[in-house]
């Protein structure tokens, strides 16, 4: 037999880790029986929401809510959305620290929720920043001190409209996609954690 | 996609939240009515999500 | 659920082995999905999204000349508040913010944004009308070719009578006590009421902009942009990092992070975005790092929600 191709060995590794009974389950252990754990699908749905409705609004460029109310309308939905996935995240959260949900080598699973949790307030920030009315002029000539304070706002500068535009648009949202793949991934590898 | 934008016209702000902003003062804690709402309906439906019974396995039962 | 063998206790690191239920992941998720689009799509209708129009110098300079003129003047004169920044922005000695002691990120750091507050804020833009304006060209021109005494002599002068409150009065009777600033600032009010200046804060030598640096730097270094704001609880002692425009909700989540501005030492504190900045880096590390926290991750056993989540496990665990 030949050598192990690249392709084959990340197929096994991709198999081993995560057989498809692993990965799309149509059980769970008999103790998933809360509707304190639909909260997590709940968040990614509302991450799914602001993710199309900003969609939406690049197709006709940031300044198209200003001026048309079917821009309005899905500006409003991508407000909401962000609304949604924050109130849905923490109460998500507030379950998971309550079970402990960490225990049984699931700390990185911890770990990339509460990362997901951080990057996902400086994605809503740069959306702020962005919306090109009052609220984006008074956020900015306010985070500007406190990110020159720690030394961010030289390299990260809020009042540089294109450059924030770029970071809500595709940096952070990538960055959120991913540590939220990570995070589900996680989940399925490990299962979700048993009763205290 | 024409009726969209008049629909979307139609339901601009139903409730409309702009205007004199309304906050809750107490010392030095100061909150808008809006988040205080928005927090509170977070706790209550952390609440409920544990307390109200969850479908059970109708097969298992 | 069955009374069957129910690990009282289970290993939480091994895989479950004890009885499963049926659970329909893709129908949750698309459940989901479907509630939280329309639970949205109920929202935006119902209460929309806030849109303030932003301010435009235009604006600010036809509402209140006066504080315009004022910041004008003090941008001129070294002593507005980009001029005293230090980094990134000015090259200033021992300016920036400090964590503790001595240290400051923002000083090692240094000028990365460099802005020259006279020349890009004044003596720039009015390069532009003073093509087509001999009188102004001409103020330009002694102002520029001054000694730097002369310069604050005029700009302390010009300031003092702004203050006072009644400078075309002041400056008719002792002109040469203001040199050329009343030209030089009358030219200014005049090009930002027309709405130059906005543009010429944003222009550069490039066609496209897309860096309001400039612009927002001289806005905010004004009273009108903050008076607008504290009308909306939108100051840092406001809780304003929290608040969003009339009675929209803003950003709860933010609540820990504004907090320590609203305290004692940081609500006096010239350190304040740099203590706090720090803090909350600290925390948001313990926050990552609960599972490794003692104290912290023991707080789930002390505070038994859990007994409520899984109560129906425990009752079939216990034979009940």
């Amino acid at each position: 037999m030949s050598a192990p191709t690249w392709t084959g060995r990340v197929r096994a590794r991709g198999l081993a880790a995560f057989p498809p009974e692993r990965l799309l389950p149509d059980t769970q252990p008999a103790y998933v029986g809360s509707w304190i754990y639909v909260f997590g699908a709940l968040t990614l749905g509302a991450f799914l929401v602001v993710l199309a409705s900003g969609a939406v609004i690049a197709l006709a460029g940031p300044a198209w809510w200003h001026t048309s109310s079917a821009g309005r309308f899905f500006n409003s939905i991508h407000l909401w959305g962000t609304e949604l996935f924050f109130f849905f995240m923490v109460v998500h959260l507030w379950g998971k620290f309550f079970m402990a949900a960490w225990r049984g080598r699931r700390a990185l699973t911890w770990a990339t929720g509460a990362v997901s949790f951080l990057v996902s307030i400086a994605t809503a920030f740069t959306g702020y920043l962005t919306q090109q009315n009052f609220d984006s002029q008074w956020i900015g000539a306010q985070a500007k001190d406190g990110l020159n304070a720690a030394g961010i706002g030289a390299f990260f500068n809020v009042l540089n409209y294109g450059q924030m535009l770029l970071w809500h648009v595709v940096l952070l949202p990538l960055a959120v996609a991913l540590l939220i793949g990570g995070h589900i991934l996680l989940v399925r590898r490990r299962g979700v954690v048993p009763p205290l | 996609m024409t009726a969209l934008p008049s629909l979307a016209g139609l339901l601009a702000a139903v409730v409309p939240l702009d205007g004199r902003p309304r906050y809750v003062h107490s010392g030095w804690f100061l909150i808008s009515v809006a988040n205080l709402v928005v927090i509170v309906a977070m706790l209550v439906v952390f609440a409920l999500a544990i307390l109200l019974p969850f479908p059970r396995d109708r097969e298992q039962g | 659920m069955n009374a069957v063998a129910y690990p009282r206790h289970a290993d939480p690191a091994l895989e479950w082995t004890g009885p499963k239920r049926r659970y329909d992941l893709v129908k949750e998720a698309t459940i989901a999905l479907v509630a939280v689009t329309l639970l949205t799509v109920l929202l935006a209708a119902l209460f929309s999204s806030p849109d303030v129009k932003p301010v435009t110098v235009a604006q600010w300079a036809s509402a209140s000349p006066n504080d315009f003129l004022s910041t004008a003047v003090s941008e001129l004169d070294g002593t507005s508040g980009v001029a005293t920044y230090g980094p990134p922005y000015t090259h200033v000695a021992g300016a920036g913010q400090n964590i503790l002691g001595g240290v400051s990120i923002e000083r090692a750091l240094g000028v990365q944004l460099p802005i020259d507050p006279a020349r890009a804020f004044v003596l720039d833009p009015l390069s532009i009308p003073a093509r087509t304006t001999p009188l102004l060209a001409r103020a330009l021109a002694v102002y520029e070719h001054a000694p730097r005494a002369q310069q604050h002599a005029w700009t302390h002068a010009f300031a003092a009578a702004l203050a006072k409150g009644n400078v075309v009065e002041r400056v008719r009777r002792q002109p040469r006590l203001y040199g050329p600033l009343p030209v030089l600032m009358g030219e200014l009010l005049a090009m930002a009421r027309s709405g130059g200046l906005d543009g010429a804060l944003v222009s550069t030598d490039r066609f496209y902009q897309t860096n309001f640096t400039k612009a927002l730097l001289f806005l905010s270094d004004g009273s009108y942009l903050e008076s607008l704001a504290e009308r909306e609880h939108l100051l840092g002692s406001q809780w304003g990092m929290m608040n969003e425009t009339g009675n929209y909700p803003g950003q709860a989540w933010l609540w820990l992070y504004t907090f320590w501005y609203q305290i004692p030492p940081f609500s006096t504190s010239d350190n304040a975005d740099a203590q706090i900045w720090a803090i909350m880096a600290v925390l948001s590390l313990a926050f990552v790092c609960v599972p490794f926290i003692p104290g912290v991750r023991a707080i789930p056993r002390l505070v038994p929600v859990y007994r409520l989540i899984w109560r129906d496990y425990y009752r079939a665990a216990s034979g009940r």
